[in-house]
């Protein structure tokens, strides 16, 4: 997909903008066009993604920034968050719905987002931080 | 996200509106909780028919909880989660770990099991 982003925000990293990203997710899944249940999932990813970004990669200091745009061309929405953080490792998530694992209290946040979306990429630039990709597709 | 507490013999039906996301409803979750097993409460229903949704947050703050209960001895068991919340649970697999009630009658009378 090669749509520039059409829609930008920047927050400082605190746990309170979450919402604020979670909601701006919310109308780009209505302005796409998704069914309410499908557009639930999305912004949920978008929420989970958002999550991860001002915890674990910037650990909450709200002088580091996340980034949240969206790309809506003919056939997908697609949101690319960044953080300013040393990366975290996707790989070595272990599965949450494991048994050995379902009392972890944390650790279900890439499951949803891999869950949610068509596609989940994510790419640590040194120096700049991490970029995470949710891509949805539209139905025809 | 909006806490009544009722109370049923032993058993403390904790009812929640809202959303349970980071950094406000998992913290009243977690501090509604943590205060019935310091009051010395042991068998609580979280009603969940008033949650719209979860993240990944708020699900860990209920297994957490579950914790606490089983590290007091007690029981925490579910009831009436919608349908967001239900397809979460499942998703993640907590759907065998909580014993989840669609009554609340049939509820309480498990507690005395």
């Amino acid at each position: 997909m090669s749509g520039k982003p059409q829609v930008q925000v920047v927050v400082g990293s605190r746990v309170e903008y979450v919402d604020a990203l979670h909601a701006v997710a919310e109308e780009m899944a209505k302005l796409a066009g998704l069914p309410e249940d499908e557009g639930f999932h999305f912004a949920l990813a978008i929420r989970e993604a958002a999550t991860n970004a001002v915890t674990h990669g910037n650990g909450q200091d709200p002088a580091k920034q996340v980034t949240l745009s969206f790309a809506l061309d003919g056939g997908a929405l697609m949101a690319i968050i960044c953080d300013q953080g040393e990366g975290f490792n996707f790989e070595g998530a272990a599965d949450p719905r494991l048994p050995e694992n379902r009392f972890k209290t944390s650790g279900r946040g890439l499951l949803l987002m891999r869950s949610f979306v068509d596609e989940v990429t994510y790419q640590h630039l040194p120096g700049k931080g991490t970029e995470v990709r949710l891509v949805k597709r539209l139905a025809n | 996200m909006k806490v009544t507490k009722r109370e049923y013999g032993d058993v403390t039906v904790v009812d929640l509106k809202g959303k349970i996301t980071i950094g406000r409803g998992d913290v009243v979750l977690r501090e509604t909780v943590e205060q019935l097993f310091d009051e010395g409460r042991r068998d609580v229903l979280l009603n969940l028919a008033g949650v719209s949704y979860m993240d990944s947050a708020g699900i860990g703050e209920l297994v957490a909880c579950h914790k606490r209960a089983k590290d007091k001895n007690g029981r925490l068991k579910l009831l009436n989660p919608s349908g967001k919340v239900y397809d979460l649970l499942q998703l993640t697999k907590l759907d065998e770990v909580f014993e989840t009630f669609t009554d609340e009658k049939t509820a309480l009378v498990s507690f005395n099991n």
